[in-house]
């Protein structure tokens, strides 16, 4: 991935894993409704949210990434009924254990946002982007080969 | 504690004299350093060798996924499971009942024998307090009586030291030390349990960020891969770990540091909802990483935010297979507008 | 030109450690804070500690890291990784660790494809052994045809540690020669006294240890391949690396590939015959599916197979395994149980 943005400076790079059904037709609204929002993400559809095993987030981090996003149905939304209500407590978890060891915890971000909520997508990506620029470069779990 | 000994011996000559089990998971004595060997005891005469002691702190539970694993059977020719008699710690017990949830042994043929708990002595404890006394850490022969330890060095020194200050820290903090639910219970002391206020997890998290970090750094720092906790924690029952998958090949196979910083992160957020913070993973480490801090986090959590607190009842559900609607999401981002 | 035997004062080795500090890195057993003694790179001998029995860990890291980069790859260029380079000095690694390098060099440097890596870092070391004046009760280094005084493996050795306030140096290769040589001043001749007393020392030290009679053992261990013993002995194994990872003699390793993007290295790390995966075939097949299996393998490299290849067991009783089984295995037991057959 290229670090220098058009402005030359330096720009994050999040990792964002959205659900198939409600955040990822978020996003595709966000695009086809022509939102700006910041090119820090690489986006990753997964099934639902409750497929996210915490291994992908620290493994984006270990490739390198200076931010995580993960973000799935609203509460009650989701297409298998329960999928994001189980993440939930996985991602509470994780939250907190990476928090806990000392992994900033903007670093990794969870959110719900549905398939009609563009400008919701385009803010989230704003604010996870901005968090990361504050806190620089990822180094701590990011492997140097 | 050779009271408990004997009363284990005697319940192990009944259990197999009675053909009730096929097998029993017990301590006999060591010879290689401060620790009780694990032994596995297959009749009545076996059984004279058992013994009990401040040193008999592995958790045996671990024994019992793989006694209970088989190879498909043919219909109509099953091979029957073994009848297994496990001498249990309050700490192993809850163990136990974790994975009799988890289906990874049949509660019925499990006979446990439970021991109530003084708290195990620290062997590293041991060794320090040795090196003060006679300037060395080995030791041939250890003796205890009711609040004092006695440790023998190979050219024939007696060095007595209290019990107490010698228990492990997991111990100290230990808030449930009488087992519960065991088929039988032998008569001994237990320690008073711990009110859970001020643990290792708890100390820490006060801790600055950055400070948090750097303690974490340089505790998995010393990591070697042999994967002792993993093996030694009774909950750690995959036959394949994701530390070893090459497809895909989740981490890498050495000491790196990101590579086992992510092993231990993963493998305690695994153990949400299992561990029972019995401290196994620590005395099992070779290098003497203190993990307490961060694996006890993911107990803590799952107590506070789904009130769970795992090794006890049978019939909940484990608390990473479920949801209630209104779990906390306090953690969920909110962007500024939309 | 070289000198064989001199004694220096204690006061002298930090003299010394300069001495050799102005042209190699030294690494010495070094007390951290949680109390493990292990090697670390030290610049004065205030940090060096050779009272203890031995390291948590053997120094066979220094030879042949956990670690070690092959080759890198960009896309499709693909460079060698560049030779270790620099002199560095052991001092004082036990006799029993020491003893173990020429096996690590009969595995790595004994066919027709030395490992350059290895070989470069042997050729680039000095080795000055400690005389051991306590072994442990956990050492069983005379039952394996060491000695706590031995100098196979090193190019010095080094006595006296505890007791005495000189230490007296004896050179066994060329290279420790010229190690004296070049601090000549520091060292004075060592007379019949001191070497009477490191006789003495050296007969006590061995006394102080039980020793095994293992004659016969690789007849007996080849004659037992199926024996119920390998299970009720194992039965406990929790079959982690420990008893590998911290061997000196241990020395099996596995190649993989680390990539993120498009570079990757090209890796080679420690494995151990305890973990299933080390024989897992591509099929799904795996010749050693039980830990009896693999314990065996474990005991049979060491007592037999290597008997056949090197000629000599792969094992110097260090006692590390012994120690640090977290179910006190002990390969003593093992040892003793097969010795014990009909």
């Amino acid at each position: 991935m290229n670090e220098q943005g058009m402005s030359g400076g330096w720009q994050p790079r999040i990792v964002a894993f959205l659900c198939n059904w409600c955040s990822y037709a978020g996003a595709d609204l966000a695009g086809v409704s022509r939102m700006q929002y910041p090119p820090s993400i690489r986006v990753i559809r997964v099934p639902c949210s409750g497929r996210i095993n915490p291994l992908f987030i620290v493994s984006a981090l270990q490739s390198g990434a200076d931010g995580v996003l993960v973000s799935g149905c609203h509460p009650g939304d989701c297409h298998y009924l329960s999928g994001n209500l189980v993440a939930r407590r996985k991602f509470a978890l994780v939250k907190n254990l990476l928090a806990h060891v000392g992994i900033e915890p903007e670093r990794v971000q969870f959110s719900w946002v549905s398939a009609s909520e563009g400008a919701r997508f385009a803010s989230l990506v704003e604010k996870v982007t901005e968090d990361a620029r504050k806190l620089g470069p990822q180094r701590k779990l990011a492997k140097v080969l | 504690m050779a009271g408990v000994a004997e009363d284990i011996r005697r319940l192990a000559g009944e259990l197999f004299q009675a053909g009730k089990i096929d097998l029993l998971i017990g301590f006999e004595q060591g010879t290689g350093s401060y620790r009780a060997r694990p032994v596995f005891v297959e009749s009545a005469a076996g059984a004279e060798g058992l013994t009990w002691d401040s040193t008999c702190s592995s958790n045996l539970a671990v024994y019992l996924p793989s006694l209970f694993r088989r190879e498909p059977q043919k219909k109509g020719a099953e091979r029957a499971l073994p009848r297994v008699a496990v001498v249990a710690k309050a700490c192993d017990m809850r163990s136990l009942v974790a994975l009799i949830k988890e289906k990874q042994a049949p509660r019925e043929n499990l006979f446990i024998i439970g021991i109530p708990c003084r708290g195990m002595v620290d062997e590293r404890k041991l060794a320090a307090e040795m090196e003060k006394a006679t300037g060395r850490v080995d030791v041939t022969d250890l003796s205890e009586s009711e609040d004092s330890i006695c440790a023998t060095t190979p050219d024939g020194r007696k060095v007595e030291m209290a019990r107490e200050p010698l228990v492990q820290d997991a111990c100290r903090e230990c808030r449930f030390p009488v087992p519960q639910g065991a088929d039988a219970t032998v008569a001994a002391p237990s320690r008073p349990p711990a009110n859970g206020d001020d643990g290792a997890v708890l100390q820490f998290s006060r801790r600055a960020d950055e400070e948090r970090w750097k303690s974490f750094e340089e505790e998995i720092s010393r990591c070697i891969r042999c994967y002792a906790c993993r093996q030694a924690c009774p909950t750690c029952y995959c036959t394949e770990c994701f530390a070893e998958t090459n497809r895909p090949a989740w981490i890498g196979a050495t000491a790196e540091i990101t590579d086992t910083m992510i092993f231990h992160i993963i493998r305690i957020f695994h153990q949400a909802g299992r561990c029972v913070e019995c401290d196994a993973c620590v005395r099992a480490c070779p290098m003497g990483i203190d993990l307490r801090p961060f694996a006890g986090k993911i107990a803590l959590d799952v107590r506070e935010m789904f009130g769970f607190t795992p090794g006890f009842d049978l019939e909940s559900p484990p608390p990473l297979i479920t949801f209630k609607d209104d779990d906390r999401q306090d953690f969920i981002t909110e962007p500024h507008r939309g | 030109m070289g000198m064989d035997k001199g004694l220096l004062r204690r006061k002298d080795l930090d003299a010394l450690i300069s001495a050799m500090r102005a042209t190699a890195v030294v690494y010495a057993p070094v007390r951290d804070d949680r109390g493990s003694v292990m090697f670390h790179e030290v610049d004065s001998a205030l940090d060096v500690r050779l009272d203890g029995t031995n390291t948590l860990t053997s120094p066979k890291g220094l030879f042949f890291p956990q670690r070690e980069i092959l080759m890198r790859f960009s896309g499709a260029a693909l460079t060698n990784a560049d030779l270790p380079d620099g002199f560095f000095v052991v001092f004082g690694i036990r006799p029993c660790d020491a003893s173990s390098l020429p096996w690590l060099d009969c595995v790595l440097c004994g066919g027709e494809q030395p490992d350059p890596y290895y070989q470069e870092r042997r050729k680039n070391a000095l080795v000055i052994a400690a005389a051991c004046d306590r072994p442990g009760p956990g050492c069983f280094c005379t039952s394996v045809g060491g000695s706590p005084y031995g100098t196979a493996g090193a190019d010095v050795l080094m006595s006296g540690a505890k007791e005495d306030d000189a230490l007296l140096f004896e050179a066994v290769t060329e290279k420790g020669r010229q190690l004296l040589a070049a601090n000549a001043q520091l060292f004075s001749p060592a007379d019949a006294q001191a070497t009477r007393g490191r006789e003495e020392r050296a007969e006590a030290a061995r006394r102080s240890m039980k020793v095994m009679d293992l004659n016969g053992l690789k007849d007996k261990l080849d004659a037992g391949m199926d024996s119920p013993l390998w299970d009720s002995l194992t039965r406990t194994c929790l079959g982690c690396g420990v008893c590998a990872y911290i061997c000196p003699a241990c020395h099996c390793f596995d190649i993989t590939d680390e990539k993120l993007g498009g570079d990757g290295v090209r890796v080679r790390s420690w494995d151990s015959c305890q973990f299933p995966r080390f024989t897992l075939h591509a099929s799904g097949h795996n010749p050693r599916p039980l830990k009896k299996a693999r314990m065996r393998q474990r005991v049979m490299h060491k007592f037999s197979y290597a008997v056949e290849t090197a000629g000599t067991v792969f094992c110097s009783g260090c006692g590390r395994c012994v120690r640090s089984c977290p179910v006190d295995l002990d390969i003593r037991r093992i040892l003793a149980a097969f010795k014990d057959l009909p």
